[in-house]
């Protein structure tokens, strides 16, 4: 999937440079481009950690932690999806406040994760590794947020 | 519609960001050396201070004629931006070396030279990269090396990967575990910040196309 969403930008970024007319402005375009690859990029690290330190068992933190991640990212798609129709602006306006409001419940839920994780003192090793692990998680859902803050830019310029 | 560029010939702004470039692949190189011969700990941390130092002076007096100047060969904002990216990677270097110093580590783990060495290559392309700026007609002087960049910042990636597994397959003492699992994060960051370069350099490209 991280080499899919790769692909996809590297054509956007090759479309961008041979088109004279963009429907948003072509800086706009490569950052909302690059925002996008970010969020694959954590969402992909998360994972390849988990797998990498061989931990036994996603926690119930990061179980939580990635249900935050999965609604940000559908309010993205929907986000993303109404850059269309910058006409009705609603809907587009709707999607990146409620990533932000998950990105502070991402905050939230990070900071009990690691409370949590630091009171169990007899395994250190397995704390640093979650550590890491929710730290990733936590950072994709804030690169969500960085689209968000992209897109409600395009949409104050467009208005 | 028509397009007008206003180039003027002479532009100290692509001196400026030439110099960063080229204190960016001495800062590198500078590291490197220190995780391949640990003998020069002290000497190379406190060379990478005063780098640190004498960029963010480059950086201040890119700002100051920047508010001087009331025609810029690109956006003002795009200066800026570039400025402060480049300046990112060199802190992001320095604070790998200087980490590895104050945790007084027994010696650099492998993966850490070979990461430093990646960083040489990134900040080369920077190099090249940002030259590319001042004869803009040519824009595959620019894209080219951002590709590379980018890939290189890929490289890092798994390096880094190897290391952490090793890391936590061989080193049992929970400490030591934490230490170099910040300077390996440290070291892959200062790639992630090279990359962000990249994007900068490609924006611009994108934006005067």
């Amino acid at each position: 999937m991280e080499h899919d969403a790769d692909e996809v930008a590297h054509g956007i970024m090759n479309k961008l440079n041979m088109t004279f007319v963009t429907p948003l402005d072509r800086e706009d375009i490569h950052a909302l481009t690059c925002a996008l690859d970010d969020i694959m990029d954590f969402i992909e690290a998360a994972v390849d950690r988990m797998a990498l330190y061989e931990v036994a068992k996603p926690t119930e933190e990061a179980i939580k932690l990635c249900n935050i991640l999965v609604q940000a990212t559908e309010q993205t798609v929907k986000a993303v999806y109404g850059l269309r129709d910058l006409k009705k602006p609603e809907p587009v306006r709707e999607a990146c406040v409620a990533i932000n409001r998950l990105e502070n419940e991402g905050d939230q839920a990070n900071r009990m994760a690691l409370s949590k994780l630091f009171q169990m003192h007899d395994e250190p090793i397995e704390a640093l590794k979650w550590r890491e692990i929710y730290d990733q998680i936590e950072t994709a859902i804030d690169e969500c947020e960085d689209v968000a803050d992209i897109i409600e830019s395009v949409l104050l310029k467009s208005a | 519609m028509k397009k007008f560029r206003f180039m003027p010939t002479e532009e100290p702004f692509f001196d400026l960001f030439d110099d960063i470039a080229k204190v960016l692949v001495e800062a590198a190189k500078c590291l490197h050396e220190l995780t391949t011969d640990y003998s020069l700990c002290d000497t190379n941390t406190r060379i990478l201070r005063q780098m640190e130092k004498s960029l963010d002076c480059a950086t201040d007096s890119i700002c100051q004629r920047l508010n001087d100047s009331f025609v810029t060969p690109i956006d003002r904002e795009d200066i800026h931006a570039l400025a402060s990216c480049m300046d990112d990677v060199l802190d992001y270097i320095e604070a790998s070396a200087d980490r590895m110093k104050l945790y007084g580590v027994d010696k650099p783990r492998e993966e850490a030279a070979e990461l430093a060495a990646i960083l040489i290559e990134s900040t080369k392309q920077i190099r090249d990269g940002v030259h590319g700026l001042s004869h803009f007609r040519d824009i595959d002087a620019i894209l080219t090396p951002c590709v590379e960049i980018n890939k290189l910042e890929n490289q890092a990636d798994q390096v880094q990967r190897m290391a952490l597994r090793r890391l936590f397959r061989e080193e049992k003492r929970p400490l030591e575990i934490a230490k170099w699992m910040e300077i390996f994060g440290r070291l892959e960051k200062a790639t992630d910040k090279c990359e962000d370069v990249a994007n900068v350099l490609e924006s611009i490209v994108v934006k005067n196309a």
